[in-house]
């Protein structure tokens, strides 16, 4: 039986067949139409248009007239306000809070893990230089565009 | 010791030939919708898969990349035409597929349960049908920092040399080099241990 530890992995060609990786029919076939729709749909979402001053008025007052309202009813609820009131569905919202994904962001099975002297001599044979190492460990996930 | 083709990269799919009339076109608003078609055409499927080796799944893939093509078509009008589109594209299609696992990191399973409900996933994906050694590829690169196995795919599959690469992530060429040095001795370790 082969000594697993002296197997080369490599000689396994993990590119073949899109490396295992399948993909409906000529899913792309179509892809620069969808994109363009969807470019023209985002595009009206976020145009801006001309309202006629009639109605840029009655906006205002309407707008105006609902603060209002709601200034009365939101001064006179403020006295009757309790703890009691806090609502079911706030509770559910603090039962949802998981806190092990704080967790597992502190966790340190990303930080710096233990190298090897004869990988580090490796690497500086290679014309690394030691500066290039210690950026191995420094990941920030989004670069600037 | 890898073995490598020697051949361009991604000859297949990646077509570089259109680069500089996409880059005039884009350059000029009333060109601008035909350049970026024509990009699409360009790297579409090139970048498909190297969003599809980060994120798995190809329902996941074809969402990041068309936000990735969203963005390349927001910020065309700032691309500046002294930069290599190639890297360009690259660079957005990369953040935005490392902002996607960032989201789906915080929604995922304990530690102690990932590992065991990615290899359910890859039996139970239809689109995947990779062999015993490739899925313990895909397990092994799981466990690397995504930095790490950003790195990987883009030098082992993609074939990216390491200088359009530090163009594509912002990092120096030794540092990826030591990157993907790390990224392979552990794959190995996990092939070993697994």
């Amino acid at each position: 039986m082969k000594d697993k530890k002296n197997i080369n992995i490599w000689e396994n060609d993990f590119r073949r067949n899109n490396a295992g990786f399948k993909t409906p029919d000529s899913f792309l076939e179509d892809f620069e139409d969808k994109m363009m729709h969807a470019i023209s749909v985002e595009t009206q979402k976020t145009s801006t248009s001309i309202i006629p001053i009639r109605s840029w008025l009655t906006y205002a007052v309407s707008a105006a007239a609902i603060i209002v309202l709601g200034l009365f009813v939101w001064t006179g609820r403020q006295s009757d306000q309790s703890l009691d009131q806090f609502s079911e569905l706030d509770w559910d919202q603090v039962a949802l809070f998981d806190e092990s994904w704080i967790l597992e962001e502190l966790n340190l099975e990303e930080a710096i893990e233990e190298t090897y002297d004869e990988e580090i001599d490796y690497l500086l044979a290679q014309g690394v230089t030691n500066e290039e190492i210690l950026e191995v460990y420094q990941e920030p996930l989004i670069m600037e565009e | 010791m890898i073995k490598r083709e020697s051949k361009e990269p991604n000859s297949k799919i990646l077509d570089h030939n259109n680069s500089v009339e996409i880059v005039k076109l884009i350059q000029y608003s009333k060109t601008r919708e035909k350049g970026f078609k024509l990009l699409m055409q360009s790297y579409k499927e090139a970048l498909y898969w190297m969003i599809r080796r980060m994120v798995l799944h190809h329902d996941d893939a074809e969402d990041v990349l068309q936000c990735s093509f969203m963005k390349i078509w927001q910020n065309l009008d700032k691309f500046r035409g002294d930069a290599n589109i190639y890297t360009w594209v690259y660079r957005i299609a990369v953040n935005e597929a490392l902002a996607f696992l960032n989201k789906k990191k915080k929604q995922s399973l304990s530690l102690n349960e990932k590992g065991e409900y990615l290899s359910q996933q890859l039996e139970s994906d239809s689109y995947f049908d990779g062999d015993d050694a490739q899925k313990q590829l895909q397990l092994a690169l799981k466990t690397l920092p995504s930095q790490q196995r950003v790195v990987f795919n883009l030098r082992y599959f993609e074939e990216m040399k390491y200088q359009d690469m530090a163009k594509v992530l912002d990092k120096s060429e030794g540092g990826l080099k030591a990157n993907y040095h790390h990224a392979v001795k552990k794959i190995e370790e996990y092939f070993k241990k697994n």
